[in-house]
């Protein structure tokens, strides 16, 4: 079942309110600003709803794209790249990235409100994690270089890891 | 997450547009719409449309920006756009003593969100008495709804922000001699 | 290239999700231990880099080495990273590591194969009298 606060961005009351405004860049602003998407980061950072059912929501919202009609839930989509803006997270990343990315005639506002998220993203620290063993050592074999090292691939477990050269294989623990 | 749209959707096109200055403006021309739309602009227009006229039913291509500025041809969604139409094609903000007139622009601007809309002044009504003219306005309001004719100041859906709304009047007709009125509005949030 | 803020070594690290900020917990100035050899189990190199006027869409790359004591050859392990935001944190968590004896463990950071900053950690076995 879909969050509330997730439900109410595909509404017709939610699309009247904000989609019949033509500058992408003042809907950011607006939604910025707005109960709705403040309910949604509320509801993230508490975790009342989780990253996991951001993606099935957005998941079921794709379901309704038609090819060569305006997709119905441009303004739903528009809401969560801007609920996801100050998110330094992966998943954050991967839905503003992929959304901004695209350059579909179906999705017009959306796709120009991500871009300006990402351009404010840049203000975000942002993290990178790697994870060495170091009791083994790095050995040669076949004139590659291996080193083994571990990350975490599902949350609670640890995957070896190996860096051939520059190239990175995985291997179950 | 998005692979349907980048597997399904249609490449997105846009048309060769540019200023009197010839610098480039970005552009797409949208999609068609589906029933969704059309019931959420039939809701538009009975929330806060009771006195527009419709001049065009819903149709998709073209936001209020590519209506005003490229002929109905294509969206400019682009922000810094506008604000580049209006300088480079010679558009002045008419003066306190200046009136609108047909083929005029209006824009609509939140105080913290900037341009929401921009339309085109199609009526000028005088009255015999003297008392100030009404205008009418044709607008657009977004790439799947219709177009309607309304006073300048019957936006409500604009107004529903909590932002105050400053309604500025654009022409491209040179300044005229001091002397002449114009109706400047600026109204705050409902 | 990037400006070097900081380079430390701690225990642990954690990045809060609400608010983005780092924490680092118990950093490491010195270990005292009972006897040789001994694990230690983790640890994590942290090193934090502000962007410059033209480090966008340039790869860069930080290698830490860990000098460990009793053994001459330092391991050296790399991380590539963009700036693609102001400010880059890079997390080098280690996992178990052996003490042989007492001496320097050493971390030094390199940008690009231009040494950066050092942590070290003292390493001392404790004096049966302190027991």
């Amino acid at each position: 079942m879909t969050p509330k606060v997730l439900e109410h961005l595909k509404t017709d009351e939610f699309a009247v309110k904000f989609g019949f405004i033509s500058n992408p860049a003042a809907v950011r602003r607006l939604l910025l600003k707005s109960n709705e998407i403040a309910d949604v980061r509320r509801a993230l950072n508490q975790g009342e709803i989780s990253e996991g059912s951001v993606r099935t929501f957005v998941n079921d919202l794709v379901k309704d794209f038609r090819s060569g009609e305006h997709f119905p839930h441009d303004s739903a989509l528009s809401a969560i790249a801007v609920s996801l803006e100050y998110r330094a997270t992966p998943f954050a990343d991967e839905f503003i990235n992929d959304l901004a990315s695209l350059r579909i005639a179906e999705l017009g506002h959306s796709v120009h409100i991500a871009r300006e998220c990402k351009k404010n993203r840049k203000h975000l620290s942002r993290t990178t994690t790697k994870y060495f063993i170091l009791k083994s050592k790095p050995f040669e074999k076949n004139g590659l270089r291996f080193e083994e090292f571990i990350v975490p691939s599902n949350p609670g477990t640890l995957t070896k890891n190996y860096v051939v050269n520059d190239y990175q294989f995985g291997k179950a623990a | 997450m998005l692979e349907q749209f980048r597997l399904v959707g249609r490449h997105e096109r846009s048309i060769r547009l540019q200023t009197h200055a010839g610098t480039d403006v970005p552009n797409i021309i949208e999609s068609g719409f589906g029933r969704e739309h059309l019931e959420r602009y039939r809701q538009l227009r009975q929330r806060h449309g009771k006195h527009w006229q419709q001049r065009k039913p819903a149709c998709g291509i073209y936001n209020c920006a590519g209506f005003v500025w490229a002929s109905r041809r294509t969206s400019i969604l682009d922000e810094a756009a506008w604000e580049l139409i209006l300088n480079e094609d010679g558009y002045r903000s008419l003066n306190q003593e200046e009136s609108p007139t047909i083929g005029d622009l209006v824009s609509y601007r939140a105080s913290s969100a900037g341009f929401l809309h921009v339309g085109m002044i199609v009526e000028v009504t005088v009255f015999t008495d003297l008392s100030s003219p009404t205008t009418k306005v044709l607008s657009k309001w977004n790439s799947t709804s219709g177009e309607d004719v309304h006073a300048p100041e019957d936006v409500g859906h604009l107004r529903q922000f909590d932002q105050e709304i400053r309604i500025e009047f654009w022409t491209d007709r040179p300044a005229p001699a001091k002397g002449k009125k114009r109706d400047a509005e600026s109204f705050g949030a409902s | 290239m990037p400006s070097f803020e900081y380079f430390l070594v701690a225990e642990s690290a954690s990045i809060d999700q609400l608010s983005n900020r780092i924490s680092l917990f118990h950093v490491l100035e010195e270990f005292k231990i009972p006897e040789f050899p001994f694990n230690i189990h983790k640890l994590v190199a942290v090193s934090s880099w502000n962007w410059e006027e033209g480090d966008d869409e340039v790869d860069f790359q930080s290698m830490v080495s860990v000098s460990v004591p009793g053994k001459e050859e330092p391991t050296i392990v790399t991380t590539n990273f963009q700036m693609d935001c102001e400010r880059r944190r890079v997390l080098n968590y280690f996992f178990d590591l052996d003490l042989e004896c007492p001496g320097e463990l050493k971390f030094e950071l390199l940008l690009n194969g231009e040494s950066q900053a050092h942590h070290v950690v003292s390493v001392k076995e404790i004096d049966s009298a302190e027991l």
